[in-house]
């Protein structure tokens, strides 16, 4: 069931045109990288899947339900099926680490009994079982703002883990880490991607990256699609299309 | 300041203080009129020795019931009444005779007050009491004194003589106004704890109208934004002593009153402070928890209280400080709390008993000032 | 199993003294918190003697102790039982002392509700009007047969009866009156308390016409002194006075706007005062409070730790304490009230500034002492210039405080606005009231976005 993105366009009340009439098709199990410079529109593109941002015009279209016409509870429902990562991780730094794995779970609990601040045990186990896959099991009850970025970041994905998604919505989620962390995050998500099946639409800033992960590139540039297609078929002149032409290519 | 400006701004200055030692009516020499540096002296001594501890006072009585004039057949003659301490005298006599009263086993040496009493139900002036003499116990507790019988005894419901006496026992205890002192402090606590309470729990709605992240999305939004904000500024600008002033005319003269004033004033201050927090929230939490597909109310509870939780908590813990302080003040005005003793000691030149109110209300003040700021460095 | 046991018995025995588990686990502050907890619970229960404050005490101690078994038994914190009995027993008791009645803000709302009015129409502008009163006795109650009475020869007033009583209907008629004037009624009892006649509830206004005419009926009022009711066969002797009113000369500011507008000078001017005088004294005296400065020898340090004490201990006293004491000690007026800001000031300025001198870069004094300056020279050349902006910056903070406080002092007899405020407030003088209390805000607000521009500019 693949996720289709028909003549997306965004302006926001400033007049900023952020995408312009953007189409293109995700197919199950993909791991999607979009690339751009900074304000080409990316960040933009992944929060229009999800709703954060409202589009324009345009249609997205998930498991054949049509995402920007869906009633706020249709778009709950959907949004907890698709799991989001920051590139400021957006953990809450004042609660635990554990409560922050929780609230990805929000969607599907008794909205009452959360507001209560009450989990059910099963929900705690399956937590802690995020927390053990992403390797901070003995971290859970600190508070999130004593743990490292790359620490925070893998936070972030074990709150997506719990949502159980079949779509990860990933935006610069290494941008703000060392480049040596920056493979062992995307390796978790690879492994989401690899072993769970599960769709990964994910925006990076270095292409040698894109070339390690991803199985399909989708490149902005001032809000237009530039390009689509494999990480291979990047070339000198595609290169200078995304990213201009003072842009010089180093690396990958 | 530089240039041809110089001299003028500098006459201008001088010319403004002038007028403000002629307005405030500044007189140095005041302090040193003699009557005025007679009662500094008597406020300084007083203040330095607080009254805290008292001599004890031991007391014994003995009542007689009396008759005015004799009844028919009963004579003026003296009589034992009391085992010890006992007193002789005649249980009648007529309008203005002069009787002999007799003590025996009284404490040696005591002051002894003999008064007359009515019986509650007669309408009499000075509380149904007439003091007839005093006198002083001799070495083996007894004494002796004339007492004329004032026509006032001449009541229907009866009269009685009363023979107390009074003496040091050597023992100090704690003072009434230590006692008083201590439960109107208790009171003040409570005086600030209630109004920081009360106005927390109205502040923190306010504080979302008035912070501009979440109000200033629309027009409507906008304009409640700046009225809210217009009405904190205003209400700030009164001192919560013309609030609880006023107050006190509407709900009456006591605590309660001051507990409006504070709240009123808190709130407002609180308001503000409060609305500064939300402005500062991190939108990113917001943005996650609303992406994991959680309602409004989720999104609140887990993403924008726990940023807020803490900053609120160490403004209304520093608010209940200045309360406390204000809130020894408030009874000034409107009863309640400590300030209104403090002030009836002193228009009753009681100085001592107001040392006793200034030294609690520094011990209380500067402990909670410090558990104050120890809490809030707790809660960081 | 017998070392288990033990150490079973060992943990029962922790739980049963509040705040002991937390101390063990080295949680002084929380431990400390418990402990006074539990003496504030105790101490209320003692000294109010409720049974239900027993009960919270109980249930507080049996909630910690709760608390502390859940902690090493199933490893969570179960703290809301005993929070929710300390809650309830504080609030309780705070309920009670601070006399909370819900009602009577609504139930006494009668008193507050000429305020609100008020303060949609304070007491700014006075109209001068010409005032001519005509006087009709009217006896109370009629003890022979009613007859209509006038008075006056040129000018008439006639009143249809010259007797009457309480919710009677009269009828009074003017003739050859001056032309164009509004016409109220008052009436008067014989003991001088004055009531204007209302009809419908609001006051019966009328015009005289062209020929100076006017008439009127009206009820009369509730107006027999309570006390003071005639006896049977006897009448007491009411007054209805007919006013000619009409406007003269210009508007003009009212007295009290005027008043207002005076005191506020005097209130400005204590707080300048006040906050140029407690900046003259506590400047110098923050040296001697800076623990860079005095930290040197034995006997400086000995004036350090006697500063901070004083500092701290005049700090806590708030000025209008201070202002009974001076109001004793140089009489009423704003003399007192400005000493009163004056002391609380010195103590609060001199804490803050000996701050500043405490926090001074030590680098420059070295290196002007490395050229050779002496003391004074130091100070004039590598300290002042550092703690200057944060001084003025706490002075304007201070004069700040001042000018609301100034306000305020007079409540206690110092003088400036709140003197007049505090008489205006005893005597329900409700517009006056509402002028000053515009009045204060105006100014404050108008002080605080100066101060905060001046602020701006040196900070």
């Amino acid at each position: 069931m693949p996720l289709i993105v028909e003549h997306l366009t965004k302006i926001y009340p400033d007049g900023t045109r952020a995408l312009n009439d953007v189409s293109f098709r995700v197919e199950d199990g993909e791991f999607v990288a979009i690339v751009g410079l900074s304000g080409a529109g990316k960040s933009t593109l992944l929060r229009c899947i999800n709703r954060l941002v409202e589009p324009t015009s345009g249609r997205i279209i998930w498991n054949d339900i049509d995402i920007t016409a869906a009633s706020p509870q249709e778009l709950r429902r959907i949004r907890r099926q698709i799991g989001m990562i920051f590139q400021q991780f957006n953990l809450v730094k004042r609660s635990t680490v554990l409560t922050n794995v929780l609230s990805g779970r929000l969607g599907y609990l008794n909205p009452w009994l959360t507001l209560l601040g009450y989990f059910p045990p099963a929900e705690k186990k399956r937590a802690m079982e995020a927390l053990e896959r992403v390797g901070l099991a003995d971290l859970a009850y600190k508070r999130a703002d004593e743990l490292s970025g790359g620490q925070q970041q893998r936070v972030g994905i074990a709150r997506a883990l719990m949502q159980e998604p079949r779509l990860l919505l990933a935006d610069e989620p290494v941008a703000s880490l060392d480049p040596v962390l920056a493979h062992s995050i995307l390796r978790y998500i690879e492994e989401l991607n690899k072993e769970g099946g599960v769709t990964v639409i994910c925006s990076l800033h270095f292409l040698d990256l894109v070339h390690r992960y991803a199985t399909k590139v989708i490149g902005l540039k001032d809000g237009f699609k530039v390009f689509e297609g494999r990480p291979e078929e990047i070339d000198d002149r595609r290169f200078k299309e995304i990213y201009g032409q003072e842009a010089e290519r180093i690396g990958g | 300041m530089k240039g041809p400006w110089r001299i003028p701004i500098i006459l201008g200055i001088i010319i403004v203080y002038a007028l403000c030692w002629r307005a405030v009516g500044i007189a140095p020499s005041k302090f040193f009129e003699p009557q005025a540096a007679q009662r500094a002296r008597e406020i300084f001594t007083a203040f330095v020795t607080p009254e805290i501890l008292i001599p004890e006072v031991s007391r014994q009585a003995v009542e007689v019931p009396f008759r005015v004039p004799c009844p028919p057949g009963a004579k003026s003659t003296p009589e034992v009444s009391g085992l010890s301490p006992q007193i002789v005298m005649p249980v009648c006599a007529s309008e203005g005779e002069i009787i002999k009263v007799e003590g025996r086993g009284f404490h040696p040496k005591s002051d002894v007050i003999l008064r007359w009493r009515f019986a509650p139900s007669s309408q009499l002036p000075l509380g149904g009491e007439l003091v007839a003499a005093r006198v002083k116990a001799n070495e083996d507790g007894s004494f002796e004194a004339q007492i004329e019988v004032r026509p006032l005894l001449a009541q229907e419901g009866g009269a009685s003589l009363q023979a107390e006496a009074q003496w040091r026992t050597g023992r100090r205890v704690v003072s009434p106004a230590l006692v008083k002192t201590a439960e109107l402090m208790v009171q003040t606590i409570f005086l600030a704890l209630m109004a920081t309470t009360f106005a927390t729990v109205i502040a923190i709605p306010i504080s979302f109208l008035a912070a501009r992240n979440i109000m200033a999305k629309g027009p409507v939004g906008t304009a409640i934004y700046y009225a809210v904000r217009w009405v904190l500024d205003l209400v700030r600008s009164i001192e919560p002593i013309v609030v609880a002033a006023i107050f006190a005319t509407w709900v009456g003269f006591g605590p309660f009153a001051g507990v409006l004033a504070l709240t009123v004033a808190t709130i407002v201050s609180l308001g503000k402070l409060f609305s500064e927090v939300i402005e500062t929230i991190d939108p990113g939490p917001v943005e996650a928890i609303t992406a994991t597909g959680a309602n409004l109310l989720q999104v609140i509870r887990y993403a924008v209280v726990p940023q807020i939780v803490l900053p609120f908590l160490a403004f209304i813990i520093y608010h209940w400080d200045i309360n406390i302080r204000i809130s020894t003040v408030v009874g000034f005005v409107g009863g309640g709390g400590i300030g209104y003793q403090l002030k009836l000691w002193i228009d009753q030149t009681d100085y001592h008993k107001a040392g006793t109110a200034v030294w609690a209300i520094v011990a209380v003040v500067s402990v909670m000032d410090y558990v104050s700021a120890r809490l809030r460095e707790a809660i960081k | 199993m017998d070392r288990k046991r033990n150490a079973s018995a060992v943990k029962a025995l922790i739980s049963l003294i509040p705040g002991l588990a937390y101390f063990l686990e080295g949680h002084q502050t929380l431990s400390l918190i418990w402990f006074f907890v539990t003496l504030a619970i105790l101490g209320l229960a003692l000294w109010r003697g409720h049974t239900w404050l027993w009960i919270c005490l109980a249930l507080w101690w049996v909630g910690s102790s709760y608390d502390v078994l859940m902690r090493y038994y199933r490893n969570t914190s179960r703290l809301w039982p005993a929070v929710l009995a300390a809650l309830v027993a504080f609030y309780g008791v705070g309920w009670e002392v601070t006399e909370i009645d819900l009602l009577a803000p609504f139930q006494r709302f009668d008193k507050m509700k000429p305020y609100l009015v008020a303060l949609l129409q304070p007491d700014l502008i006075l109209h001068p009007e010409e005032r001519e009163v005509f006087q009709v006795p009217i006896e109370m109650p009629c003890v022979k047969e009613p007859q209509p009475k006038t008075i006056g020869h040129k000018e008439t007033i006639t009143v249809s009866s010259g007797c009457a009583w309480t919710g009677d209907t009269l009828k009074v008629e003017g003739e050859t009156l001056r032309p164009g004037f509004k016409v109220e009624l008052w009436w008067v009892n014989p003991i001088g308390e004055r009531q204007r006649i209302l009809k419908g509830g609001t006051p019966l206004t009328l015009q005289t016409d062209e020929h100076g005419r006017f008439t009127a009926e009206f009820t009369v009022p509730k107006a027999i002194p309570v006390g003071f009711e005639p006896k049977p066969g006897e009448y007491q002797v009411h007054t209805l006075q007919v006013h000619l009113v009409r406007r003269v000369g210009m508007i003009r500011p009212s007295d009290a706007l005027i008043e207002v507008a005076l005191k506020m000078g005097e209130t400005i001017a204590i707080a300048l005062l006040a906050t140029t005088l407690a900046v003259i004294v506590a400047a110098p005296l923050s040296f001697l409070g800076a623990r860079n400065i005095m930290g040197g020898s034995i006997p400086t340090r000995a004036i350090y730790y006697l500063m901070r004490l004083f500092f701290n201990v005049v700090r806590s006293v708030e000025p209008m304490i201070f202002g009974i004491v001076f109001v004793v000690w140089v009489g009423l007026g704003s003399f007192a009230g400005m000493l009163a800001l004056v002391a609380h000031s010195i103590a609060a300025l001199g804490k803050l500034f000996s701050e500043v001198v405490e926090h001074i870069d030590p680098g420059p004094v070295e290196a002007i002492s490395a050229t050779g300056a002496n003391r004074l020279q130091v100070i004039r050349y590598a300290v002042i210039p550092q703690i200057v902006p944060d001084f003025a910056s706490f002075t304007l903070y201070r004069w700040d405080i001042n000018v609301r406080m100034s306000t305020i002092i007079g409540f206690v007899g110092g003088g400036g606005i709140g003197f007049r405020l505090s008489e205006w407030i005893r005597l329900s003088a409700y517009r006056q009231v509402a002028t000053a209390v515009i009045g204060i805000a105006l100014v404050i607000i108008a002080l605080d976005y100066l101060s905060s521009q001046i602020r701006r500019r040196i900070v």
